[in-house]
């Protein structure tokens, strides 16, 4: 079994655009981990009593440090740029900490619902089927942007009740991947055999069902790790999620809006303000696939 | 005579067709089985022969309770198992084995050979532990021809005829008495079916194993079984001795598949005449009224088409459910 491991990864660490993506997502991981030391949560424009600078409440409130909300070129103290009076940098290095929170919690819980209603349906068949698939056809057909936008008034807004939006219009695609996959799984005939040996239910769907179904899923979960940050960025954008001056590559795009176009006759003048937290999620979004892609090369049996 | 370790009793299993949306209704009946009765005695090899769609592998899956029949009994040992639960069926899943017939999808790709056969040991408690399981499993893998060292490889790793074989050890795995042989050879080349054969023979004589033997094969068929019952949709129309059915066929249909499998002597096989029957085998949902048969038969009559015909006894060891018998007068 350890060869075999060895060999796995002997031969995923053979293929460049998996080392490219584990590459990638180490980066954003050191940086979510050493968010403090690349990005002090400081604000230097309020020095303490001993002259030292202030200490920030919550680090992922970015500090102001100019009264000036125009956007101010890169330069060795901000090596990004600022924009309404924030480091861009700062925000871009703790945005990857709500980038990795948000996927995270909402491909975790949004899965979990998925398997669990997907393997309800494709297990039991008949009447719970139809119910359960009806339901989810259900939430399919409603836009998702229109969804969220309708629960966050309901909710209010924030980066908590986004989630919760995402989390409720995003099991859908999993609970159908796994009912799809149990359906062609369940007539096989070893699964077949196990019920001619006497196996119970919950033993043959652990054992023998989910270890065949549930890779694709896991696959595609890792996928949607990066794509759902897009997803957040874009609620964000729309002033849906994260609160003003929130650390969220979403919200920092959301400031330059009226800046996108540029400046008369220069429209590459506040390139900086897209550039930085639009190429931070470009690179999320394509280490989660390609991590995803060499996921899908190690679960296939057949590879091995 | 001894009691018979199978007794099947007009077995029936329909599957219901349905249609609409939420709320179903019923239009019809797939008559996968239709009043199938049969025995079968201990260390007896029982063929099911038929064209596919004739109900042989439902009415095996349904002998091993993998589908629930809809109507009959299955007297297993003297006990009828038709409507066990899952408790109380247990000791008969252990007397009951099956080998299917494509030994690509019969063992889980993501297991190795010693998951697979040390799962069954466990869980029907046949060892206490881990270590004995595994020397048993070992023990299995030896008595099909495989190596010790093969336990801890994965299916795609084996060959079709090894892949059978890892099945055939599985299914031995509960120490059964009756194994289903659901076409067990026919994904196989004609060199790996033969060794899988003679192991099955060579189990049959040592382990005193009963086999449901189910086939496409009739020179097989005929090779190593005692009984066969040919099948045609979802009923029996012709069951008996195996040397009585080869030699003496009755019913029409029995004939024409006989005819249809060849014969390797080059000589016999060119003066042999054929029945060819014309047309395929009609839709399981709408039969055709009296005897399934007559719209293929050469030999029909009138009455054919109004009424089913009963089984006829033609002499102790074969039965037949056809007129001829009248017109022949057995």
């Amino acid at each position: 079994m350890n060869t075999e491991l060895k060999r796995t990864l002997r031969k995923l660490f053979k293929n460049p655009s998996a080392i490219l993506g584990f590459s990638l997502l180490t980066f954003f991981i050191i940086v979510a981990i050493f968010a403090p030391l690349i990005s002090p949560p400081i604000n230097p424009m309020f020095p303490d009593e001993n002259g030292n600078p202030m200490k920030l409440d919550n680090p992922y409130i970015m500090p102001i440090l100019s009264w000036s909300s125009d956007p101010v070129p890169p330069s060795k103290d901000h090596p990004f740029g600022m924009i309404a009076g924030r480091d861009i940098l700062y925000g871009v290095v703790w945005g990857t900490r709500t980038a990795f929170k948000i996927g995270l919690i909402v491909v975790t819980a949004s899965t979990f619902f998925g398997i669990i209603i997907g393997s309800i349906a494709g297990y039991f068949g008949g009447w719970v089927d139809e119910v359960l698939m009806r339901i989810t056809d259900v939430f399919l057909s409603i836009p998702f942007l229109l969804a969220a936008m309708v629960l966050t008034t309901i909710l209010g807004s924030g980066l908590d009740k986004v989630m919760i939006a995402m989390i409720i219009f995003g099991w859908m695609a999993t609970a159908r991947l796994i009912r799809a996959n149990i359906l062609q799984v369940k007539e096989e005939q070893f699964v077949l055999a196990a019920k001619a040996l006497g196996i119970k239910n919950y033993i043959i769907i652990l054992r023998h069902i989910l270890p065949n179904t549930i890779f694709p899923v896991l696959v595609q979960a890792t996928m949607r790790l990066g794509s759902l940050v897009i997803t957040a960025a874009a609620l964000s954008f729309l002033g849906l999620g994260a609160p003003i001056g929130y650390a969220d590559w979403g919200s920092m795009l959301n400031y330059t809006r009226n800046y996108i176009l540029g400046a008369s006759g220069q429209a590459l003048a506040y390139w900086y303000t897209v550039f930085y937290p639009g190429i931070a999620m470009v690179l999320f979004v394509l280490a989660w696939n390609l991590v995803g892609d060499a996921l899908r090369d190690v679960f296939d049996p057949k590879l091995k | 005579m001894n009691e018979p370790v199978i007794r099947v009793q007009n077995l029936k299993k329909f599957f219901p067709i349905t249609k609409g949306f939420l709320v179903k209704k019923k239009v019809g009946d797939v008559k996968a089985v239709d009043d199938v009765s049969f025995e079968v005695y201990k260390k007896e090899t029982f063929a099911l022969v038929g064209e596919s769609g004739c109900g042989k592998t439902t009415t095996a899956r349904t002998m091993l309770r993998l589908i629930d029949p809809t109507d009959g009994k299955i007297e297993i040992f003297g006990k009828d198992i038709s409507h066990l639960n899952r408790e109380k069926l247990l000791p008969f899943r252990r007397k009951m084995q099956i080998v299917f017939q494509n030994p690509i999808g019969s063992l889980n790709p993501r297991m190795t050979i010693g998951q697979i056969l040390i799962e069954p040991l466990l869980f029907h408690k046949i060892v206490d532990t881990k270590q004995e399981a595994y020397d048993k499993a070992i023990e299995l893998l030896r008595m099909v021809g495989l190596k010790p060292y093969h336990m801890d490889r994965y299916p795609h790793q084996f060959s079709g005829g090894q892949k059978q074989r890892i099945a055939i050890a599985r299914a031995l795995s509960v120490d059964p008495e009756i194994i289903f042989l659901d076409e067990p050879t026919s994904a196989l080349d004609v060199s790996v079916q033969a060794q899988i054969i003679n192991l099955f023979m060579k189990f049959q004589d040592e382990l005193n194993l009963t086999y449901i033997f189910i086939s496409h094969d009739l020179s097989l068929v005929r090779f190593i079984s005692d009984k066969v019952a040919v099948m045609y949709l979802g009923r029996i129309v012709e069951i008996g001795d195996v040397d009585e059915i080869f030699e003496n066929p009755i019913h029409p249909y029995t004939k024409a598949l006989l005819s249809a499998s060849p014969i390797p002597d080059p000589k016999i096989e060119k003066q042999r005449k054929r029945i060819i029957l014309t047309g395929s085998v009609p839709s399981p949902i709408a039969r055709p009224s009296g005897c399934f048969f007559h719209p293929r038969c050469p030999f029909k009559t009138e009455k054919c088409e109004k009424e089913y015909p009963n089984m006829y006894k033609v002499s102790e060891n074969h039965q037949v459910s056809c007129y001829l018998v009248e017109k022949e007068g057995v």
